[in-house]
């Protein structure tokens, strides 16, 4: 028979078992979600120190390990659903998330300055419909290709196709590759198999990595994926149209694509603002820079012919770094691509 | 008698448990505490030599890796600090060195950092000649 000592006791010793094990419990929950947070830190980390090299090198990498990330376009952070706070992004970077990423350098270059930018792109099917069939076009879809990060020894991979009606061919379009899958190095060439070709509209059934791209005269917001219209200068993408001036703008479409991030944005949208506002920050500013350079090289250079093209291309340059409009900034630049280039032939200039 | 000693005894029994608790809590914390210390001096260390890395490539500064041009260091010089921000973020500053004495800045105030010295070529855009020099970057503290 227990006595009130014994039950005391067995009551005592079960509440302070409870107590310090609820107590150690809450603690370690604690501390994992804290350890979690940590590791995504950590993967985001390495992410950002991988696009950085890549931005300084130009080489292509892979990487793998990010969950549940999404790219804020407006403050440029990296933020995670679980790593605490958000991370400063400091190159031009267009990502889309996913779990494996490629990553790739493209650089526009000016002669006399060059804008790089990172593009992380998960596993990417792109399925092209040419319903304008030209050389404009089919250069146009050449172009996509060359931007996109060339995957053929690295993972995942980034694929190429045409849609036509109901067919969706990558097998046939690849000829050369010897197997099934049609990487950007191969279908660059195959596009100009496609001279003559007549593209209806993609009825195929696409999957989840497919991104369907449509080269047409009439596009409208109900056009399905990311439809150009190269006449208008006009891109369309979930709905909403935007003005296009250099690839650039469309590679932002293509990469943010229809996705919404965590406030409901469509990804492809504030990629394309996030570049366009970037491209000419960065080219303004490259431009302001340039003019004191050309101030500089003036006060010492005796060639007439320099002293001439430098001045000319200071005017350039001027333009360039008042104006609000992007065209007006990309002829700019286009006009001081030029002029340097005779800089160069006329040895004013290196390259 | 008996009773109130067993009591006694899980009692400090118990008190020594809440202190071993406790001791690996405090422990716990300050490493990780510790942890974001370190991992925070890192991010200073290694967006410095970011910085440098990234001035080291950039058409805007050099004429080839590592080789920077005069006439563009002079150019940043004259340029207000805040709009290299737009590359490099704030609280950060640049210093080339000539061997011969030439010095230009970028973002250069008297206060506490964490810097990297770097040997760098510097090319002179009138002589054509390259000469040696040393590039300072650091991050404020």
């Amino acid at each position: 028979m227990l006595n009130v000592l014994q039950i005391f006791k067995m009551i005592f010793s079960l509440i302070a078992a409870i107590v310090i094990l609820v107590f150690l419990l809450n603690y370690a929950g604690l501390l994992q979600g804290y350890q979690g947070g940590s590791l995504q830190a950590h993967a985001i980390n390495d992410f950002l120190d991988l696009s950085n090299d890549v931005y300084l090198t130009g080489n292509a990498a892979e990487f793998e390990g990010l969950k549940d990330f999404y790219f804020n376009a407006e403050d440029e952070t990296i933020t995670s659903k679980t790593a605490v706070g958000s991370f400063p992004v400091r190159m031009p970077l267009l990502v889309s998330p996913g779990e494996e990423l490629a990553l790739d350098r493209m650089d526009y270059d000016y002669g006399w300055w060059r804008f790089s930018v990172v593009e992380a792109v998960p596993e990417t099917r792109v399925v092209f419909t040419l319903e304008e069939n030209t050389l404009q076009s089919r250069n146009l879809a050449r172009d996509i290709v060359d931007s996109l990060p060339a995957t053929l020894y690295y993972n995942p991979p980034v694929l190429f196709g045409f849609c036509s009606g109901a067919s969706l061919t990558e097998k046939n379009s690849c000829g050369n590759s010897g197997t099934n899958e049609c990487h950007g190095n191969y279908f660059h060439y195959n596009v100009s198999d496609a001279l003559g070709v007549i593209f209806h509209s993609c009825e195929a059934t696409l999957g989840k990595k497919d991104r369907l791209v449509i080269i047409s005269g009439s596009c409208n917001s109900a056009s399905d994926g990311l439809c150009i219209n190269m006449a208008q200068k006009g891109a369309y993408l979930a709905g909403k149209r935007f003005d296009y001036v250099n690839n650039l703008d469309i590679l932002a479409l293509l990469i943010g694509w229809e996705y919404k991030d965590a406030f409901g944005n469509v990804a492809g949208e504030d990629l394309y603002n996030y570049m366009d506002a970037k491209f000419m920050e960065l080219a303004q500013l490259a431009s302001t820079l340039q003019q004191e350079r050309i101030d500089v090289i003036l006060e010492t250079e005796s060639s007439q012919t320099c002293i001439n093209a430098f001045r000319e291309m200071k005017n350039k340059l001027a333009e360039a770094s008042s104006t609000t409009s992007k065209s007006t900034l990309v002829a700019k630049l286009e006009e001081s691509k030029h002029i340097h280039k005779n800089l160069v032939m006329n040895g004013c200039d290196y390259e | 008698m008996k009773g109130q000693a067993a009591v006694m005894e899980k009692i400090i029994m118990l008190f020594f448990i809440v202190i071993v608790i406790v001791g690996l809590i405090v422990f716990l914390s300050w490493w990780n505490v510790s942890q974001v210390r370190i991992e925070g001096q890192k991010d200073v260390n290694e967006r410095a030599l970011g910085i440098a890395k990234a001035m080291m490539t950039d058409s805007l500064f050099v004429k080839d890796v590592a080789m920077f041009d005069d006439s563009k260091l002079k150019a940043a010089n004259k340029t207000a600090c805040k709009a290299f921000e737009k590359i490099f973020g704030a609280e950060w500053f640049a210093e080339v060195t000539e061997l011969d004495g030439n010095r230009w800045s970028i973002c250069v105030k008297d206060r506490k950092s964490t810097s990297y010295d770097i040997p760098v070529n510097i090319f002179n855009q009138e002589s054509e000649k390259v000469s040696v020099g040393n590039l300072k970057v650091g991050v404020y503290r």
